[in-house]
């Protein structure tokens, strides 16, 4: 059975995704987005409005304009209107750092002097030979909103230079807004155990190179004039990529999530004088004003410490407590607060910031926004933190951040406003191209009741929704002096497969089995809960690998 | 928002702390010990914006300024730790003999609660250290004890000389030589390493000079190793060996003497009584354990009279603590020089005063009661040297950092927020010896 709904669904995958791609063209790329709710900018909002969306431009916006003849009309009544987010920094479209590269396996590396990319010193890297158009994280991204990522590559002390991306293309020429805009830096020792080891030598080997590549520029421009006579320049790719650095053409994007890598950054900057940004920022509640006096640009992490967990075995504990126990836990408390409202924080301190997303699961952005929001940040605020701010930032004001005319088509279309739990985001404009979002209905998961007694024995009959795709099947259960065994057969090829254990707690069942999955045993999982001869839970197939909905009554009793 | 308003409060409060570095206060009839012009009996010490602006009797300051009445009790100049790796995070850049580029005082960690621990033992400067992993490790970091504040350029003693680590022995041998089969495999191997970074430090120096002289057209390859090395031999930064045997010692002395160095303060120098005439002869200083040796072959052999020894030889010595255990009672580690070597009390006081204070090149600034100097100050009840001392303020820079009647539980600054169970240090990395930090680990990572 199980080859066949997996069959069937990557079939059904693959017929979600392909309209999105180029293979069919688009009938228009004039589109005209009316009565909308356009959230032109954080804190203004033009009600029953219209956009007009033109080759990937915004042509027009605005109340009672003339629809185009040539415009794919989307009625957009009661909907909300936000522009496409900017990251403002990203691994997206990136592949997973190697973390076997360099290591000490190669012999032939020397600890005290290993080579450049072994020590984590590559700021010759650029995205445009990392990136990777049909990576998942890409189009994950565009889902939730973000249009375009500030992206730098993964590594230790100087990992490389960042670009600008669009997140919509086939190839990487498509995507590439802006080249080696940036450098990304770290106080990251190298993952080896090589030079440098700790932080004290990356700082040293920040100040060397940077006064290496001072005197080489130097020494080209000397050669350049009047080489005759001159030792030629030696050619070395690391040194020459900080070029841009050391003449402050471009930033340096520093990893500083505490407080002590922010002192510590900021310290290096001051004394070399190089542009920088604050990045990954997840304590800077603590120095708010320095960075504020300092003119330093922010880029906070949306990364957040794990949510407390309410555990009502450990609050009769806290109840026994004594008095140091609980002052100790008070703390703790406020300690993760303090992460939490570091936005809220700096709001109130009239601190601009943007949102890096490179240390936050893509599924987690929008909840950990609400948390934020939550801790006292403003819906307004948090909007700019991924729109204007970025925008501003890396220096692209004049063409994404907000909905105005001339700007790229760059949209998010949602049922309600977008930082409500329950919004659901229809549309996607990137870079004038529509991608259309089925919205999930999602079905409210029933809640077990443990305290409640059922009988599972007998006869059920099935009915699985894998994607749309419907089975329909029947469990025979029965009842044995240890608990449940049973057996199921669907119609996909109706073959008896018998569960591996059957497990009940109250009125919740978990049933596993385990089945022959393309060549190998895989496990399927029914979760489900029963009320009286009602049955109604989830199938999870090889681990997550394809889920579906599963339903079905008791038709007899044994 | 009320959540948001509490927090501010709570962070404003941090902010009004970090305010100036410098105090005011007046210590009201104490019995002051001021290391350099004898005991003062009911004598009041005044301090003024950070530093001491008079001693004597009856003495007033103003409403404003911070009272302790310390009728009864001993005030002594804040304790100085010439050896202590408290409060930074990096210890050991293990992975080259020579990293004299490296720089600790980059590394220093405000939140380290054992500077606390440090100050409820009155020790006001410590010298922390660069580990011994290397034959010249980092650049080391004079600190003050500005415990509370959380910039770390707050802990920085301005002004104070450079200083750098030095490592003969097993050290330095056991993680290049064995470690990555490098130079140094043997104690003669460690002195090669002193002469060709020496040698090669002469002859960078020279390309430099040939350079800015109009000599050569282009610059030398710039090197922060060796322009550190370049200013140990300009006499610009103090070396500060960790040493065991009396050989090794002669031999970097030998060393030192052919590329004209002399400021070295051996460390550790557990057979210093052994060359103690040919330390002083040559200016050398020695900072000492009062009685910690036989931890590995190469301290087998040691005394607890040490210190007197050096000290009756004109060698200036100090007692030091290594550990972030015993810097909290230094004072007591002072006092087992009279039992083995009979010091007198000044004698006593000076090796965890103002020898270390010279051998750190701040002696112009702390180490004794004077005015002019730095209003740092610890008060004792009981005399420092007593059994029965327990210090009751310490006072850097004019600031109170520890008060034993305002010393709560929970002193630490940061917390990680994703720690479920607040739990209790038993034992804190940071208070334990530190010397082979970090060595370790790359040494085994290897095999």
């Amino acid at each position: 059975m199980i080859k066949k709904i997996l069959a069937l669904g990557f079939l059904i995958c693959l017929v979600t995704l392909m309209p999105a791609q180029s293979d069919v063209p688009d009938v228009t790329s004039t589109y005209a987005i009316t009565n909308a709710n356009v959230v032109v900018k954080p804190g203004q909002m033009l009600e029953g409005a219209t956009i007009i969306i033109r080759d990937g431009l915004i042509e027009n916006v605005g109340k009672n304009l003339q629809i185009p003849f040539d415009a794919e009309v989307i009625a957009a009544d009661s909907l909300f209107v936000y522009a496409g987010f900017v990251a403002a920094l990203s691994h997206a479209g990136l592949p997973k750092a190697d973390d076997k590269k360099g290591g000490n396996s190669n012999s032939n590396v020397k600890k005290h002097d290993p080579p450049n990319d072994v020590a984590g010193i590559t700021p010759e890297q650029s995205i445009r030979d990392l990136l990777k158009p049909s990576d998942g994280s890409i189009s994950a991204l565009r889902k939730e909103g973000f249009s375009i990522a500030h992206v730098v590559p993964n590594g230790r002390m100087m990992s490389g230079k960042g670009s600008l991306i669009i997140l919509s293309g086939n190839t990487v020429e498509d995507m590439v807004l802006a080249e080696n805009m940036s450098l990304y830096g770290s106080l990251l020792p190298s993952k080896t155990r090589v030079y440098p080891a700790t932080s004290i030598a990356v700082m040293s080997k920040w100040r060397e190179l940077y006064k290496q590549a001072e005197l080489a520029t130097d020494h080209e421009k000397k050669y350049k004039s009047a080489p005759s006579g001159m030792k030629r320049p030696s050619f070395d790719s690391s040194i020459k990529a900080l070029y841009s650095v050391t003449n402050k053409s471009i930033p340096v994007f520093f990893h500083a999530p505490k407080t002590l890598d922010i002192s510590r950054s900021m310290a290096l900057q001051n004394e070399l004088g190089f542009n920088m940004v604050l990045t990954d920022v997840k304590q800077g509640f603590k120095l708010k004003d320095k960075i504020k006096s300092k003119n330093i640009p922010m880029v906070i992490s949306l990364g957040l410490p794990k949510k407390a967990k309410e555990d009502k075995k450990k609050k009769v504990k806290d109840e026994e407590a004594d008095t140091e126990m609980k002052q100790l836990m008070e703390r703790a408390k406020q300690a993760k607060l303090a992460y939490v409202s570091q936005a809220a924080l700096l709001e109130d301190a009239n601190v601009a910031f943007s949102m890096s997303i490179k240390d936050v699961k893509t599924s987690d952005i929008r909840a950990n926004l609400r948390r934020m929001i939550e801790a006292g940040l403003s819906e307004d605020a948090a909007l700019a933190s991924l729109t204007t701010s970025p925008a501003k930032l890396l220096g692209i004001s004049a063409m994404a951040g907000t909905i105005e005319r001339g700007k790229m088509a760059n949209l998010i279309v949602t049922d309600t406003t977008y930082f409500k739990e329950k919004a659901n985001i229809k549309y996607v404009f990137v870079d004038g191209k529509k991608y259309k979002q089925e919205v999930k209905k999602k079905k409210d998961k029933k809640e077990g009741d443990k305290d409640a007694v059922i009988d599972l024995s007998g006869t059920w009959s099935l009915s699985i929704d894998a994607q749309g795709m419907q089975i329909s099947g029947t469990m025979e259960i029965e009842k044995t002096d240890d608990g449940y065994t049973g057996t199921m057969t669907t119609d996909m090829d109706d073959e008896e497969e018998t569960f591996d254990s059957i497990e009940v707690d109250g009125s919740s069942v978990t049933l596993k089995m385990t089945s022959d999955v393309n060549g190998s045993s895989a496990p399927v999982v029914i979760s489900a809960v029963v009320e009286g001869d009602e049955f109604e839970g989830s199938v999870d197939i090889a681990n997550g690998m394809m889920t579906a909905e599963v339903s079905g009554s008791k038709v007899s009793n044994p | 928002m009320k959540i948001l308003s509490i927090l501010t409060t709570l962070l404003l409060v941090g902010s009004l702390t970090a305010q100036s570095l410098q105090g005011d206060v007046l210590i009201k009839n104490g019995t002051v010990i001021t290391i350099t012009d004898g005991i003062k009996e009911n004598t009041d010490v005044l301090i003024k914006n950070g530093k001491i602006k008079s001693i004597g009797e009856g003495l007033s300051a103003g409403d404003q300024v911070k009272v302790i009445d310390a009728d009864g009790m001993y005030v002594m100049p804040g304790i100085i730790d010439a050896h202590s790796h408290a409060g930074i995070d990096v210890v050991n850049e293990p992975t080259a003999p020579i990293t004299a580029e490296v720089f600790v005082g980059d590394v220093i960690n405000p939140y380290a609660v054992s500077l606390y621990r440090a100050l409820a033992g009155g020790v006001t400067v410590s010298h922390a250290m660069h580990g011994s992993a290397n034959a010249i490790g980092g650049q080391c970091e004079t600190m003050k004890h500005h415990f509370g504040e959380e910039d770390p350029e707050a802990f920085k003693m301005q002004g104070a000389p450079r200083t750098i680590k030095f490592a003969l022995g097993e050290n330095p041998m056991r993680v290049h030589g064995e470690g990555n089969g490098i130079q140094p495999k043997s104690r003669m191997g460690i002195e090669q390493v002193f002469r060709k970074g020496f040698s090669e430090a002469l002859e960078y120096q020279k390309a430099w000079k040939k350079y800015s002289s109009g000599g050569a057209n282009v610059a030398p390859a710039y090197d922060l190793r060796k322009q550190a090395l370049v200013d140990i031999l300009n006499g610009d930064i103090i070396i500060h060996c960790h040493s065991y045997r009396a050989d090794e010692i002669l031999m970097l002395m030998n060393v030192l003497e052919d590329y004209g160095v002399n400021k070295i303060c051996f460390q550790h120098v557990n057979e210093g009584f052994k060359v103690a005439p040919e330390l002083a002869a040559f200016g050398a200083h020695a900072s000492v354990f009062a009685d910690w040796w036989a931890y590995k072959f190469e301290v087998y052999y040691s005394t607890a009279y040490n210190a007197a020894i050096l000290t009756r030889n004109n060698v200036i010595t100090s007692i030091n603590s290594d550990s972030g255990e015993l810097i909290r009672h230094l004072y007591h580690e002072a006092g087992k020089t009279q039992k083995y070597g009979d010091l007198t009390d000044n004698e006593a006081l000076k090796l965890i005063t103002l020898h270390p204070a010279i051998q750190l090149g701040i002696e112009d600034r702390v180490g004794s009661l004077e005015v002019g100097k730095d209003g740092d100050v610890a008060v004792f009840k009981n005399h420092p040297l007593s059994i029965y001392a327990v210090p009751q303020y310490t006072i850097v820079d004019g600031l109170v950092r520890f008060d034993i009647n305002e010393d709560p539980a929970d002193m630490r600054m940061d917390l990680n927020p994703d720690e479920t169970i607040p739990a209790f240090h038993e034992i804190d990395a940071h208070d334990h010896h530190r010397c082979m930090e970090g060595a370790f680990e790359s040494l085994f990572s290897h095999h």
